[in-house]
């Protein structure tokens, strides 16, 4: 897929792994690692976009013995998800339009 | 190679951003090697799935460039007009790293329109996308008007030119009226010369006052039409700002 259209997804796609609640590194990469391709090292630049952007806020839990990051949404984060649902109807379209005549 | 030899080839990769980063990176890393083993994946497996280490600090390293590029690129163009701006712009010397763009619902940092270089440059990568929607909105608009916006824009340069002509037409008249004006006061119509004389001169004058006036408002007229279509066409072609960037 084209890089930058995978980036801009990819934002998103954490962001709505999160919307029911927290999570942490491993589990979001399982969790979208169905429908987008994902690695651990893309994921990273990704949580720390959407920090310094405030849609997600982390905190440390211990687990098992070690300490575990948990990243959590915010409303700007569940904004912007819904933003991006209004985009997808023209996406849509695009998409169609692609698909049909190309 | 174990565990440990990626970590530490990973921890050396990155070793030149601060401390703290560095820290965030290599528990990130920790952490999701403790949640993979905890699966009952070998260590092994999980470095293949990392892959090189060295790629990995490449990685990181650049976007971390790119994050730091752009977040100086949102705070001094603001600034860049004030005091402090001149200071700041100068001393900062990071690795050239393009910042690909989110597409899809186009995030953009709180980032202000600025005259900056570095912007301008960014910027005219940015613009460039044309609003369908402005464009047809245009467009119906002015189907719907008989394109009165143009015909009422053209009728007025039509207008002013014509205006131009006849001022220039009254002027050479004038003054040819005024050098034929002798002629009947030397066959002794002085009055009748005299009064063509008056005429004449007023004639030139007036028309070469028109004419100058209208080559004035020819060129007011002229920057108007050029800022009306530079704005039409920013306007068609604005980038889209519904969000934060980052």
């Amino acid at each position: 897929m084209d890089a930058q259209l995978k980036k801009g997804l990819l934002e998103v796609c954490v962001l709505v792994s999160l919307k029911k609640e927290e999570s942490y590194g491993y589990k979001i990469i399982s969790d979208i690692s169905p429908y987008i391709e994902i690695s651990e090292s893309t994921l990273y630049p990704i949580l720390k976009r959407l920090e310094s952007t405030g849609c997600l806020t982390t905190r440390t839990k211990e687990y098992n013995g070690r300490l575990r990051k948990y990243y959590m949404i915010t409303e700007t984060g569940k904004k912007k998800i819904k933003e991006s649902i209004a985009d997808l109807d023209e996406l849509k379209r695009v998409y169609d339009y692609i698909y049909r005549e190309g | 190679m174990t565990k440990y030899e990626w970590e530490s080839e990973l921890k050396k990769g990155i070793h030149r951003l601060p401390a703290d980063e560095i820290k965030r990176v290599m528990e990130y890393y920790d952490e999701l090697f403790a949640d993979m083993i905890e699966r009952g994946k070998g260590e092994c497996e999980i470095i293949a799935e990392f892959g090189n280490p060295v790629d990995v600090a490449y990685k990181i390293l650049s976007e971390y460039d790119g994050e730091l590029k752009e977040t100086e690129e949102a705070v001094l163009p603001p600034v860049a007009s004030a005091v402090h701006g001149e200071e700041s712009a100068a001393p900062v010397q990071k690795n050239e790293q393009t910042e690909s763009m989110p597409p899809v619902s186009e995030i953009p940092l709180v980032k202000e329109e600025s005259p900056s270089p570095v912007r301008a440059q960014k910027k005219s990568e940015e613009s460039g996308g044309l609003h369908g929607d402005r464009l047809v909105l245009f467009i119906v608009l002015n189907v719907l008007t008989g394109f009165a916006f143009f015909i009422v824009a053209g009728a007025v340069w039509i207008v002013l030119g014509a205006l131009m002509v006849s001022g220039v037409a009254m002027a050479v008249g004038g003054v040819a009226a005024t050098a034929v004006s002798f002629m009947p006061m030397f066959d002794g119509y002085m009055a009748s010369g005299a009064a063509q004389l008056g005429i004449g001169v007023a004639l030139s004058g007036a028309g070469i006052l028109l004419a100058a006036l209208m080559v004035w408002a020819i060129k007011v007229s002229a920057k108007l039409t050029a800022g009306f279509f530079r704005g039409l066409k920013n306007w068609l072609t604005a980038k889209r700002r519904a969000y934060e960037k980052n």
